[in-house]
């Protein structure tokens, strides 16, 4: 085969590999980011958290699925969500910069 | 409230589902801390088990093609058992889980930290990233509605529970007018179908929230891929465009049935 169709094929595969890994890691982290309280689910955002932040009242949040929940501890929440949260991003952080240092298929798989 | 995994696992020619089920039962008490009972039609005996049941009702066999890779083969299937869950679990919290569901974490455990009686995963991930986006597994057909896969459902007893898994013995005794109506284009009768038509009826044939969304994403790869290797939470799979993807601690519902046959 032409070298340089067969550099482009190795190149489109470790591409396609980085590409795949890095989706795949976000997911990961998205998922990593749920957490559930008084039967309502939350997904973990900076958003949620300065709001947190701000009110340290007895609160209700509305849930994933749009369900009002009420928060009787809110500092109490709060340091659990900031803790699920900083430990997600933290993991992502540490897998994304392995993936994207790697060079080649075998060094991302490895990760 | 006791907790726990139902798995089914009706061997065929050559698909051994029961030693799948062992692992995934392993797999269940080390990620989960949580009992499996095993749903069978032959005499066996095994730790890995909290109680085997062998099941003494219908099991219709059909016919279904098995792919490994680019092999592909057309061997005997027992699936008609799962719509019994209600009455064969001996939980009162149960999460039925395909064999070919490889646990790496306590995702799962989230299902019992919410309030709806029924949980199924409607979004999917497909794992290799490589294959064209269709609505195979958006929706059961064409013009039917959402698809839900039956291959992980959590329910707790409950008349919400109860009055489903009614619903789809009704729907298996009438499959083929289902079928028609639903404008499914396979006659074999499979259990994400039925489970999606139960949940479109429960709805009142709209969208509504009967039905929960099962924790986590369901992240798969289909027959057409085959499973490398498996070292504890780690897993390293080759796509049929011959791309690798290596997962780390994410629950992966393998669906070619050989090759992790070959790994276990």
């Amino acid at each position: 085969m032409d070298k340089r169709l067969t550099d482009a094929l190795e190149f489109a595969n470790y591409s396609h590999t980085l590409f795949n890994q890095k989706k795949l890691a976000h997911q990961k982290f998205i998922d990593s980011c749920v957490h559930y309280h008084n039967a309502g689910k939350f997904t973990i955002t900076q958003q949620l958290i300065t709001f947190c932040e701000l009110n340290k009242k007895s609160i209700i949040l509305l849930d994933d699925n749009n369900i009002p929940v009420h928060i009787d501890n809110v500092s109490k929440f709060l340091k659990i969500i900031k803790e699920k949260y900083n430990n997600a991003i933290s993991a992502y952080h540490t897998e994304y910069q392995k993936i994207t240092s790697s060079k080649t298929v075998a060094g991302i798989i490895n990760v | 409230m006791s907790k726990g995994i139902l798995v089914f696992a009706f061997n065929n020619e050559q698909i051994d589902y029961i030693k799948q089920a062992i692992d995934l039962a392993n797999r269940a008490k080390r990620y989960l801390g949580l009992p499996t009972t095993l749903i069978t039609d032959i005499d066996i005996v095994n730790d890995a088990f909290d109680s085997i049941i062998k099941f003494s009702g219908n099991t219709y066999m059909t016919q279904k093609t098995y792919r490994n890779g680019t092999d592909s083969v057309k061997l005997n299937f027992k699936n008609c058992a799962r719509i019994s869950a209600y009455e064969l679990t001996p939980y009162d919290e149960t999460i039925i889980l395909d064999s070919d569901f490889i646990i790496c974490n306590n995702d799962f455990l989230k299902c019992f930290e919410q309030d709806k009686t029924l949980l199924m995963y409607h979004n999917s991930f497909d794992l290799t990233g490589s294959r064209e986006i269709t609505n195979e597994f958006k929706w059961i057909s064409d013009t039917g509605p959402k698809f839900y896969w039956a291959t992980c459902v959590y329910f707790k007893k409950s008349k919400f529970a109860k009055i489903f898994f009614e619903l789809l013995e009704h729907i298996y005794e009438n499959y083929s007018y289902y079928r028609v109506l639903y404008q499914l284009e396979t006659r074999v009768y499979r259990n994400d179908f039925a489970f999606s038509i139960a949940a479109h009826i429960l709805n009142d044939f709209v969208s509504a929230d009967s039905i929960g969304e099962f924790p986590g994403t369901k992240y798969y790869v289909t027959d057409r891929d085959t499973l490398l290797e498996l070292d504890n939470d780690k897993i390293l799979f080759l796509s049929e465009k011959n791309t690798v993807v290596r997962t780390s601690q994410l629950n992966v519902h393998c669906m070619n049935k050989f090759s992790l046959d070959k790994i276990l």
